[in-house]
C-alpha cells in the first residue's frame, strides 16, 4: 500500500515537470508552442512598453511629451482588459516568426511553411522580424513581459510565405488558414497584381469559410501613396486597411482607392511599438521594436494587425457575427477623421474613416 | 497529331514578338525581361502593362467549366497534373517552359476553359 502511495507521488510529480519548458511552452512537431491557458489576466498598464503602445493606449504623459493628437488612438478605453480575442482564431501570412519570443508565450497554435512544407517558420534571414512585429501587434501576451496584444487572448496561426511566391503557393497558404480554422486572416502584403485564382480562393473564403458565416480576411492597402488598384486589398470581400499617424491624419505613404475599407494608426514619426526577434535577431539588439528606433514598425502593415485585432474582440463577444456584418459594422462606426468631405459616408484616402473600438463594441 | 500540335506552338513562339496572357478574358500584354531570364533558368521573366515582374515557370493553372475534356487537354498539349487545387481547378505542368504562355492562351481559348493562365511568380512585398 505504501509502495502505492509513494508510485503514485512519483507519477504525480513526473507529470507535473514532464514536457514543459521554463518558459512555459509545450513543443510538439505540429504546435511548436502549445498555449497554456494563463490562470489570471494581467491588466494593460502591467505591460513596461504599455505607455508607448499610444495606437491602443492614451496615455497623457506621453501623449504631451510626444505632440500626438488626442484621438489618434483606436478608444480601447478598458476594453482590452474585458475582451482579449479568447476563442478566436487568426491566422498571420507574413515572411517568418520568432515563436519562442517571450511575449508570444501561449499564443502560437500552429506553423506552416509554404516553401518546406514544414513546421519551422523563423525568419531566412537573421536580421528580417516583419512577421514577428506583425504578430506582436496582434497576439503578444499580457504577461508583463512588454506589450500588449490588441487580442492578447486570441490563438495566432503563422504561416509563412515566400518573396517570391507563386499563385498556387498563395492559394495553398489560404487554404491552409482555412484548414487550421482560421476565423480571420492578416495580411500585412500584397503583390499590386492578385490573379484570378487568387482571387477567387480569397473571395470564396470570405463568403463561404467559417461555416458560411465567412472568414473575415484583412490586408494592409500599402505604403507607396498610390491607387490600390489590383491589388490584393482592392477585393472588395477584403478589409482594405490604410495608415493614420499621430496626428490623427491619413499618413502620407497609405495608399488610396475606390475599395479602402478603413485607416487605423499605422505611425510615421512615431513608430508602433511590437515585438522584434529575439536577441540580436531582428531589427534591433533587444527584443522590442519601441517608438523611437531609429528602424521603427511604422506602415500599413501595422495597420492591418490592429483591424485584425479589434475584428478579434467582436467574434469574442458575438461569434455569430458574419464578415458581411463585421464590414458592415467597421463601416458604421468608424470615425470621420481627415478633414475631407465623405460622400455616402466614404472616402477614398480614408475609406469609412477610423475604426473606433469603443463604438464597434457598443454596437454589437 | 499531338508532337505536330506542339510543335506548331513551339515555332509560333519561336517567331511571335508578342508576348501576352489572358486576364479576366482580356489580353494582358507582357514584356521580356531579357537581363534575368536565362534559357537554363526555370523560370522567366516579364513585365506586365502596370510593370510589374511576373515569373513563368512550367505550371499552368486551369479551371475548368466541367472536367470533361481534361483529359484531351492533357494529351493534346502534353500536360502533366501537378495538383488538384479543388474541384475543376488544376496545377499543371508543361514539358517546356518556352511554351507556358502559348499553352495557356490556346487553352484560354477553348469553350469549357473558365481561365487558364501560367502559374504567376510574384513579389510578396511587404508594408
Amino acid at each position: 500500500m505504501i509502495k502505492l502511495l509513494l508510485l503514485s507521488i512519483l507519477l504525480v510529480f513526473f507529470s507535473a515537470c514532464g514536457g514543459s519548458s521554463a518558459s512555459g511552452v509545450v513543443e510538439t512537431e505540429d504546435n511548436p508552442s502549445t498555449p497554456i491557458e494563463n490562470d489570471t489576466q494581467l491588466l494593460s498598464s502591467a505591460e513596461p512598453f504599455y505607455s508607448q503602445q499610444w495606437s491602443i493606449n492614451k496615455n497623457e504623459a506621453f501623449y504631451t511629451q510626444n505632440g500626438i493628437d488626442s484621438d489618434a488612438h483606436i478608444h480601447t478605453e478598458t476594453l482590452l482588459d474585458t475582451y482579449t480575442g479568447k476563442g478566436v482564431k487568426i491566422a498571420i501570412i507574413d515572411n517568418g516568426l520568432d515563436v519562442y519570443h517571450e511575449d508570444l508565450v501561449g499564443a502560437i497554435v500552429k506553423t506552416y511553411d509554404v516553401q518546406t512544407g514544414g513546421t519551422n517558420v523563423a525568419h531566412t534571414l537573421s536580421d528580417e522580424y516583419h512577421g514577428t512585429a506583425v504578430t506582436g501587434i496582434i497576439g503578444a501576451r499580457a504577461n508583463a513581459k512588454g506589450i500588449k496584444g490588441v487580442a492578447s487572448g486570441a490563438q495566432i496561426i503563422f504561416l509563412k510565405y515566400k518573396e517570391s511566391m507563386s499563385d498556387s503557393e498563395t492559394v495553398a497558404l489560404f487554404a491552409k488558414a482555412e484548414e487550421f480554422g482560421a476565423d480571420i486572416i492578416s495580411n500585412s502584403w500584397g503583390t499590386y497584381d492578385v490573379s484570378q485564382v487568387v482571387k477567387d480562393k480569397i473571395v470564396d473564403l470570405s463568403v463561404n469559410g467559417r461555416g458560411g458565416k465567412g472568414i473575415v480576411i484583412v490586408f494592409a492597402s500599402g505604403n507607396d501613396d498610390r491607387d490600390m488598384g489590383n491589388d490584393e486589398s482592392s477585393i472588395p470581400e477584403v478589409i482594405a486597411v490604410g495608415a493614420t499617424d499621430k496626428d490623427n491624419l491619413r499618413t502620407y505613404y497609405s495608399n488610396y482607392g475606390v475599395n479602402l475599407d478603413v485607416v487605423a494608426p499605422g505611425g510615421y514619426y512615431l513608430g508602433i511599438t511590437t515585438l522584434d526577434d529575439s536577441g540580436s535577431n531582428g531589427g534591433s539588439d533587444t527584443d522590442y521594436l519601441l517608438y523611437d528606433d531609429s528602424n521603427g514598425f511604422i506602415g500599413t502593415s501595422a495597420s492591418a494587425p490592429i483591424v485584425s485585432g479589434v475584428i478579434a474582440l467582436m467574434l469574442e463577444k458575438n461569434p455569430t457575427l458574419t464578415r458581411v456584418q463585421i464590414e458592415q459594422i467597421l463601416h458604421d462606426t468608424s470615425d470621420k477623421i481627415g478633414h475631407v468631405p465623405y460622400r455616402n459616408d466614404r472616402n477614398n484616402y480614408y475609406g469609412y474613416g477610423k475604426i473606433n473600438l469603443s463604438t464597434i463594441m457598443l454596437s454589437i | 497529331m499531338k508532337n505536330l500540335f506542339i510543335l506548331l506552338l513551339f515555332v509560333t513562339s519561336l517567331y511571335s514578338q508578342e508576348y501576352y496572357y489572358y486576364k479576366n478574358s482580356k489580353k494582358v500584354q507582357l514584356e521580356k525581361v531579357t537581363s534575368i531570364s536565362r534559357t537554363q533558368s526555370v523560370v522567366d521573366y516579364y513585365k506586365n502593362d502596370m510593370g510589374i515582374l511576373l515569373g513563368v515557370s512550367d505550371k499552368i493553372i486551369l479551371k475548368l467549366k466541367l472536367h470533361d475534356n481534361l483529359d484531351n487537354y492533357i494529351k493534346l498539349y502534353d500536360l502533366h497534373i501537378e495538383k488538384v487545387i479543388s474541384e475543376n481547378l488544376y496545377l499543371l505542368t508543361v514539358k517546356d517552359k518556352s511554351l507556358t504562355l502559348e499553352i495557356a492562351n490556346s487553352l484560354n481559348e477553348k469553350e469549357d476553359v473558365v481561365y487558364a493562365q501560367p502559374d504567376f511568380i510574384k513579389k510578396s512585398l511587404r508594408r
